[in-house]
């Protein structure tokens, strides 16, 4: 008999058992959503690990937020402006299946499946902090992969200086892009952009989980970007399209709010938000009322290092 | 003490008893992931709640010709100025860790701060000037005339709150179109209120 290959022939063995594990994990998230009582417990937090590399490097000054707090205090508007709402709601996301198209001034657009883009990307632990432009911040061990090797993969064309991204649009399932009222009157799908030196950053990460797991609904599944250096709402959720451009693209806050919001939104403690100074950040940690720390805000959220040099020609002030 | 006045105290201390009793025994994700801001929304919603309260229920005894049960606002109205003292010094020592500097640069800088301290600096005269008799001689007519700013207070109280949030949220446009409607009442007609 002829000897038939198997995905096992083709590719990796850890990145074949990383691969079947996601499946497996959507797999089980998807059971669990139509059988609540059956499926739930003991499998659930098991399946839903992935494998990565850890980081080696990690700044031993970060203290990890808890886990319970990076899933349970979201900004996801598409699920109610409350930072509780997401994880009540999220988990109408359809997560599975889920492509992401690739388009614009690229030499190969490309329209990747969800499990595919994961058989392609060793994933990796990044430690980062995070820090929203509501002046809280918190410390995430994300996964994901670096979004270079994905813009490698499909070649930007020498008119390519931005990448824009949307998150998915699905009124019936996101009661936020359907009621202005829920959605905090912004204009959906969300949409967000970097310059392409800034989606080139080795730090600029499109995340597919944390603290192990795939990511919960709430956080943005099954994948999102991570920019450290950025206040947390460019950090968009759950994309599911791309499209790199010769202009700079429309940025959702920067279009409801253009004097609060800019395009760059970088991390600056001495370019203050019009209605709050961004000089420090309560940190959500592990304490609670009566142990809450504040620190002081970093440039570049404490990445000056890695991306200051992006922004050598520009005013941050006029360029916040 | 009548007993109207009783249960007036006993609910408007409510809600200032579950926010101790969560803070004090309760665990942390009560208040979600950041209580300090939570704490301090929940001070200053009570007091907004409660001006408004005072306001309608003052409104509806002008209409019923109740006019005897007047007292009973001045209790919610203590009560309001309560929640929005306990507001502002959350503010101040919670949410900016006490430095004094930055409290009087923000409160002088942002305009949401501009409007609400606006807010309570009228509110704190007429507390002021009510509870204290001497200072309510002295005013003699003009403290009625302060008491009118009620409404300017008010006003500037539901724009803080709208104000202060990152998006547009179904109860602060409730609240600010209801003190809209309040104050249109008052201009149109006078003698009612």
């Amino acid at each position: 008999m002829m000897k038939k290959l198997t995905e096992n022939d083709v590719t990796p063995e850890n990145i074949f058992h990383q691969r079947r594990e996601f499946i497996k994990a959507i797999g089980v998230a998807g059971s669990v959503a139509i059988l609540p009582n059956l499926a739930q417990a003991e499998q659930q937090d098991a399946t839903k690990t992935l494998s990565f590399t850890k980081q080696n490097n990690n700044d031993q000054s970060l203290s990890l937020t808890p886990e319970n707090k990076v899933i349970g205090y979201n900004n996801f508007y598409e699920f109610g402006t409350d930072k509780e709402s997401p994880a009540k709601f999220a988990s109408a996301l359809k997560t599975d299946p889920w492509t992401i198209e690739i388009s614009g001034e690229v030499e190969n657009p490309l329209t990747i499946d969800m499990q595919d883009l994961l058989t392609r990307f060793p994933l990796e632990e990044r430690i980062y902090r995070f820090r929203c432009v509501e002046a809280w911040s918190m410390v995430i061990p994300w996964i994901g992969f670096e979004l270079n090797k994905l813009l490698a993969l499909v070649k930007p064309t020498s008119k390519a200086r931005f990448v824009q991204f949307q998150t998915i649009y699905d009124p019936d399932n996101m009661p936020g892009q359907k009621n202005s009222f829920f959605g905090g009157g912004l204009t959906y799908p969300y949409v967000e952009g970097l310059t392409i030196a800034e989606a080139m950053n080795p730090l600029t990460l499109l995340s597919v989980g944390l603290y192990g797991k795939i990511l919960p609904p709430q956080n943005g599944a099954p994948i999102r970007l991570v920019v450290p250096w950025k206040y947390g709402f460019k950090n968009i959720k759950s994309i599911n399209k791309i499209n790199l451009t010769e202009h700079q693209p429309v940025t959702s806050w920067n279009q409801a709010a253009p004097n609060e919001y800019g395009f760059y939104a970088n991390v600056n403690p001495q370019v203050d938000h019009p209605r709050w100074s961004q000089a420090s950040e309560r940190v959500i940690g592990s304490g609670g009322f009566f142990s809450t720390k504040r620190q002081d805000t970093l440039l570049f959220n404490g990445y000056a290092n890695e991306v200051a040099h992006l922004y050598n020609n520009l005013d941050l002030r006029i360029n916040f | 003490m009548s007993k109207v006045k009783m249960l007036v105290h006993f609910l408007c201390a409510l809600p200032l008893c579950w926010l101790s009793l969560v803070l004090l025994f309760g665990d942390d994700s009560q208040l979600g992931a950041d209580p300090i801001k939570e704490t301090l929304h929940f001070l200053g919603f009570v007091a907004l709640t409660l001006f408004m309260i005072i306001f309608i229920f003052k409104l509806c005894l002008s209409i019923l010709n109740k006019n005897r049960l007047q007292p009973i606002h001045q209790t919610i109205g203590l009560w309001a100025f309560t929640y929005m003292m306990l507001h502002v010094i959350s503010y101040l020592v919670l949410e900016l860790g006490g430095d004094f500097v930055l409290f009087v640069n923000e409160l002088l800088t942002r305009g949401y701060l501009i409007v609400g301290g606006f807010a309570f600096f009228i509110l704190l005269l007429i507390v002021l000037s009510s509870s204290i008799p001497y200072i309510k001689n002295k005013l003699g007519k003009k403290w009625a005339i302060l008491h009118q700013l009620y409404y300017v207070a008010l006003l500037a109280a539901a724009i803080h709150y709208y104000w202060s949030l990152k998006s547009i949220e179904l109860i602060a446009v409730i609240y600010l179109v209801l003190v809209v409607i309040i104050l249109f009442f008052k201009i149109i007609k006078k003698k009612i209120i």
